[in-house]
């Protein structure tokens, strides 16, 4: 066991102010460096001596990655160094946009305590890559789309291919997660985030699920993603095809919730705070019930 | 003396005089204390449960700069004596000396300049360890053949012991039914808001340490028992502490090498402890079992009852008395006349077991309310009137339990009634019933408990009544935020007949009051509270001599009321207490008081809770208690008491778990992981009622401060089976996590679909 600190290892600290020198100092740099976002993880993992970058790069001041913003038609762009209070609160200002990615926003609000939130960034939730964080399920959710950028130029991924398991992200030493990008979810849908947590801080099973337009089969959609119970977020997508089939939609979940489990039954955890056998149940469970509540709010707005 | 109880102040519930500075950011925590010229200590802690120790290479971590030294065992053999404890085992070194037996075990210390600087260092001393077998499983600790952790012990199972009463072959033999069960109480770790702390400062002549414990007297003992070469004088101060909850009562290895730094060194060292570091250096509590067998007659009259209890006691048996605690509790509120109980402790390769609120009686208590109610739905009875028909009757007092504890008086069954009335158990009972008929999970739950406060062996006061009327309490006790100052001054305002903001309490500085012994079993509003009347006493006794002096009449002549002296047969002399602290200079008394027997509080508490069906989670809806303290000197503190204790007693039952893994690694090394309750798990309320049986202490107090950790868990325990009606499921163990309820609910569905 090497010691345990109360202390932060000694590092250079620089706060560019725009993203280009952001990523010129991410280039010269590499490996050596890493980026400050909120700081409520990177700041743990350097007390507990898990990193010691010669370099933390603070993305903080760079206006670009502040961005909140809703485009009718476009959809919602949030730069990687938004707080998740900001966005939580941008959509209480904005109910229109709260309730179309009304997912994102469940487990947005519930991600630790407000001092947290007050601190922590949707970037670095993305990029602390621990198999609960919150915003993964509704990230995949939405089919959100990443922007990456490096000196080199940009490019663009998605969540599932972003993370590849626990601290283990699709993301070179020179590059920086730049904005997120979630295009308008269907017309009519309703989506909503659920998570599971014991005893401990963090979620054991979460997921998020859509519906859009449930009574009439040829348009219908339903979504559904998990995270937290599997080592990275998965868009379980053979378990939404099971609602392109004919009959009405309440049949086809139980269908749906087996095809869910036999398509992530072996990716899932088994650690000393939840078995396997509990987080796959605990998904179905809340997709269960999710999937309910969702239907519900479809009846009670036309009843 | 008149009584104490017709003032204005005893009894009220008073906000506390220690909070002002709290909430106003004065207090000095032992990380708030900074002195000039003051290093830095790291230790190194060892990475392996079990391992000999090969080599030490520091020479790499010394040559940092601002590095001043890094020391070992070699380097402080000669200074410190190690601790021998009561039981067979080897001695426990301050640092590891050839082997190191848990992982964590200190094996080095590192001083610098600053703590980065002895941090970075700490990564570069370099040890050599040979790994050994571990053993984590105290039964596989058992086993012939498992690895040895004392060399000076011939098994694992350093502490053996049995206590019996009557006859347990003959009262099984005669029984109509015997329910037995295997229980147990997790390993758990205290997590006070603040984790330990020592300064050490020496100036030549007086070593000064502040260190964030519950004993100074017994840590300035051991300094100078220890030391080989003790410094003359030796002052241990208490600065504020940020809760303790009984494992702060350990003497440490770092209590005592940090100040030895300090002297070798010659400059104030600090060590300050991380959570993390927290998590292994700082004593577990509960981690018990037992299997336990009831035997009783067809109509519910429980005639024996036989056990074993088997503590783990991690590396070093240190308090190997714990599980005998719970041993000698067993019978709880009941009068049974023939038991048999075996006590073992067992070490294992993981942090030493120590106290931790409550200490031996939740986990007793837990055991027997958990019997009881098994023996309940076994006979087909109702818990309650199987608890009543059962009980030490009030005419027993004082009752010898059947393992030699003596329970001082109460009225248990008619304790239990009231709290059956108080508590609306027929009511809650129906509406849960319903409830539970359109398909929620709700239950109630109900537990008794009897335990032991006021333990001795004595416990010191200091009191001056200045001429200007100031006064001044210096006391023994040296509480970690329970507000007993508050209490303290209302007893000396009553007493004194002054005003409370007259009265100034101190404790925690062994340079303020040479002896005393400590807050911790409850024991500090009924020995600390005796200590202070007793001084008060005598000073009123002072006081008397001169006001019979200064009013010419006798001292018998003379009645004592609200601070003055009045002459019987001439009440127009009068003096008071104040005239006469003027006229003399002051008054002062110091003293010890013994409290004697131990007192036992009782009580019953209640838990409504509801399981979610689909997760297995459990949310306490209601709590409330019906408590025997005695005289309550400030309800209010006893409120936050018993309101604090249950939220600890809830968190054991849900949350708590210190995990290693097979290999001996602790996996709980953070709050992350490690479930402590937050408010957000409390219920809304705690609906608190007090009941008051005197004691023999002149303030008739009987103690608070571990009840709410005594009965909770076996109230929530109960609470839960009963949601879950008609299921016949058993909480036999703490915590029951939501997985565990989902697996039980899943479980019971199939035997049912059969
Ligand atoms: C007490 C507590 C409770 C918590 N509870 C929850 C919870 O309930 N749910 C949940 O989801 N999380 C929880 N967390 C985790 C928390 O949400 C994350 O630590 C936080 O979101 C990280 O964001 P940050 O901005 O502080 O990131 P930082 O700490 O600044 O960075 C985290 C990591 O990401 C890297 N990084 C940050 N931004 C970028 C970028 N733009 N490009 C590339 N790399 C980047 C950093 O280098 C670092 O490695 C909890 C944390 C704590 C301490």
């Amino acid at each position: 066991m090497s010691s345990p600190y109360a202390t932060l290892p000694e590092f250079e600290y620089a706060r560019p102010s725009t993203l280009e020198e952001a990523l010129k100092l991410l280039a010269k740099y590499g490996e050596e460096a890493k980026v400050l976002a909120g700081g409520v993880g990177l700041i743990t993992f350097m007390l507990e001596r898990l990193v010691s970058p010669r370099i933390v790069i603070d993305i903080k001041k760079i206006p670009e990655l502040r961005r909140i913003e809703y485009t009718e038609g476009k959809g919602l762009v949030l730069g990687a160094a938004a707080r998740i209070s900001e966005i939580t609160r941008y959509m209480d200002s904005n109910p229109r946009v709260r309730e179309k990615y009304r997912a994102l926003y469940e487990a947005l609000s519930r991600i630790a305590d407000l001092q947290i939130r007050n601190r922590a960034t949707i970037g670095g939730n993305i990029c602390e890559a621990l198999p609960f964080m919150d915003s993964y399920a509704p990230l995949a959710l939405f089919d959100a789309k990443l922007r990456i950028a490096s000196v080199e130029g940009e490019r663009e991924t998605t969540i599932t291919d972003f993370v590849k398991g626990p601290g283990f992200l699709d993301l070179a030493p020179n590059e920086l997660l730049v904005s997120i990008e979630l295009p308008d979810p269907p017309r009519e849908s309703r989506s909503g985030f659920s998570k599971i947590v014991p005893a401990i801080e963090y979620s054991v099973a979460s997921v998020a699920m859509l519906v859009a337009n449930p009574v009439d089969p040829r348009s219908r959609e339903v979504r559904i993603a998990v995270s937290a119970a599997t080592p990275a977020p998965i868009r379980v997508r053979e378990a939404e095809e099971v609602f392109r089939r004919e009959g009405d939609i309440v049949d086809l979940l139980d269908a749906a919730l087996d095809r869910m489990t036999s398509a992530i039954k072996e990716l899932v955890i088994e650690d000393p705070y939840a078995s396997a056998e509990y987080r796959l149940e605990m998904l179905k469970v809340q997709a269960y019930i999710l999937f309910k509540r969702l239907l519900d709010s479809f009846l009670q707005e036309r009843g | 003396m008149e009584s104490i109880f017709s003032g204005r102040y005893v009894g009220a519930p008073l906000r506390r005089i220690e909070d002002e500075r709290l909430l106003k950011g004065r207090a000095r925590f032992i990380d708030d204390i900074s002195l000039s010229g003051m290093l830095h200590a790291v230790f190194v802690r060892s990475p392996y449960p079990h391992a000999i120790i090969k080599s030490v290479d520091v020479s790499d971590a010394s040559r940092l700069r601002g590095v001043v030294a890094v020391l070992t065992y070699r380097d402080i053999a000669g200074s410190i004596k190690p601790w021998e404890f009561e039981v067979p085992s080897d001695p426990m070194y301050p640092l590891a000396r050839d082997k190191v037996r848990y992982y964590g075990e200190p094996v080095a210390v590192v001083v610098a300049e600053d703590p980065y600087l002895a941090a970075d260092a700490a990564e570069l001393v370099s040890i050599e360890y040979e790994p050994l077998e571990p053993v984590v499983d105290p039964l596989e600790a058992l086993e012939k053949g498992a690895p040895r952790i004392h060399e000076r012990a011939s098994s694992n199972a350093v502490y053996k012991k049995s206590y019996k009463c009557g006859s347990v072959e003959d009262a099984f033999s005669r029984a109509h039914v015997v329910v037995e069960d295997e229980l147990s109480m997790e390993r758990v770790y205290a997590a006070p808001m603040e984790p330990r702390g020592v300064v050490a400062h020496y100036d030549g002549e007086q070593l000064t340490v502040w260190s964030s414990t519950q004993t100074p007297f017994d840590l300035r003992d051991a300094i100078l028992e220890k030391f080989s070469d003790p410094p003359s004088s030796v002052r241990v101060i208490q600065p504020d502490v940020g809760g303790a909850f009984g494992a702060k009562i350990p003497t440490y290895p770092e209590d005592l090498v940090v100040p030895l730094l300090a002297m070798k060194l010659g400059r104030p060292v600090k060590w300050y402890s991380s959570r993390r570091e927290d998590f292994v250096a700082t004593v577990h509590g509960r981690d018990v079992r037992a299997r336990i067998s009831l035997a009783a007659t067809r109509d519910g009259k429980i005639l024996g009852i036989r056990a074993r209890i088997l503590g783990d006691l991690g590396a070093y048996p240190s308090d190997y008395w714990l599980p005998d605690v719970a041993a000698r509790i067993l019978t709880g509120a009941y009068n049974i006349r023939n038991g048999f109980v075996e006590v073992l402790g067992v070490c294992t390769n993981k942090t030493p077991l120590g106290p931790y609120r409550g200490a031996g009686r939740p986990e007793g208590i837990f055991f027997i309310e958990r019997m009881v109610d098994l023996l309940a739905d076994e006979l087909g009875m109702d818990p309650v009137e199987l608890r009543l028909a059962n009980m030490v009757r009030p005419e027993q007092m004082p009752y010898k339990n059947c393992f030699g504890f003596r329970y001082d008086s109460g009225d248990y069954p008619g304790t239990l009634r009231k709290a059956v009335d108080l508590f609306k158990v027929k009511d809650l009972s129906k509406w849960a019933r319903e409830e539970r008929g359109r398909g929620r999970l709700v239950g109630v739950g109900l537990a008794f408990y009897v335990e032991i406060t006021s333990g001795g062996p004595f416990e010191s006061a200091h009191v001056k009544l200045e001429p200007s009327g100031r006064v001044s309490i210096i006391v023994g006790s040296t509480p970690t935020g329970q507000g007993d100052a508050t209490g303290f001054a209302q007893l000396a305002a009553d007493i004194l007949g002054t005003s409370i903001d007259k009265i100034e309490v101190s404790w925690g500085d062994t340079g303020l009051i040479g002896e005393g012994v400590g807050t911790f079993g409850s024991r500090t509003m009924a020995v600390g509270g005796g200590a202070v009347i007793k001084a008060l006493e005598e000073i009123i006794k002072k006081a008397r001599k001169e006001a019979a002096k200064m009013l010419r009449v006798g001292e018998e002549e003379l009645e004592y009321r609200k601070g003055r002296f009045v002459a019987r047969r001439s009440p127009d002399r009068i003096i008071t207490l104040l005239d006469i602290a003027a006229a003399t200079g002051g008054l002062e008394a110091k003293v010890h008081y013994d409290p004697g027997r131990p007192v036992y509080p009782f009580g019953a508490h209640l838990a409504i809770v509801e399981v979610e069906k689909d997760t297995g989670r459990v949310r306490v809806l209601g709590y409330k208690s019906l408590d025997d303290v005695g005289k309550a000197i400030n309800p209010l503190l006893v409120e936050g008491q018993i309101v604090g204790g249950v939220v600890q007693g809830l968190g054991e039952v849900l949350y708590e778990q210190i995990v290693y893994s097979r290999d001996g690694a602790l996996l709980t090394q953070s709050l992350s992981d490690y479930g402590v309750p937050t408010a957000l798990d409390a219920p809304a309320r705690v609906e608190v009622h007090l009941q008051e049986t005197p004691t023999h202490h002149p303030h008739k107090v009987r103690g608070v401060g571990e009840i709410g950790a005594i009965a909770a868990p076996p109230a929530i325990a109960r609470a839960i089976e009963e949601a879950l009606k008609p299921l016949k499921i058993r909480v036999r163990k703490t915590p029951v996590k939501p997985e565990e309820i989902h697996r039980m609910l899943q479980q019971a569905g199939k035997e049912d679909d059969v």
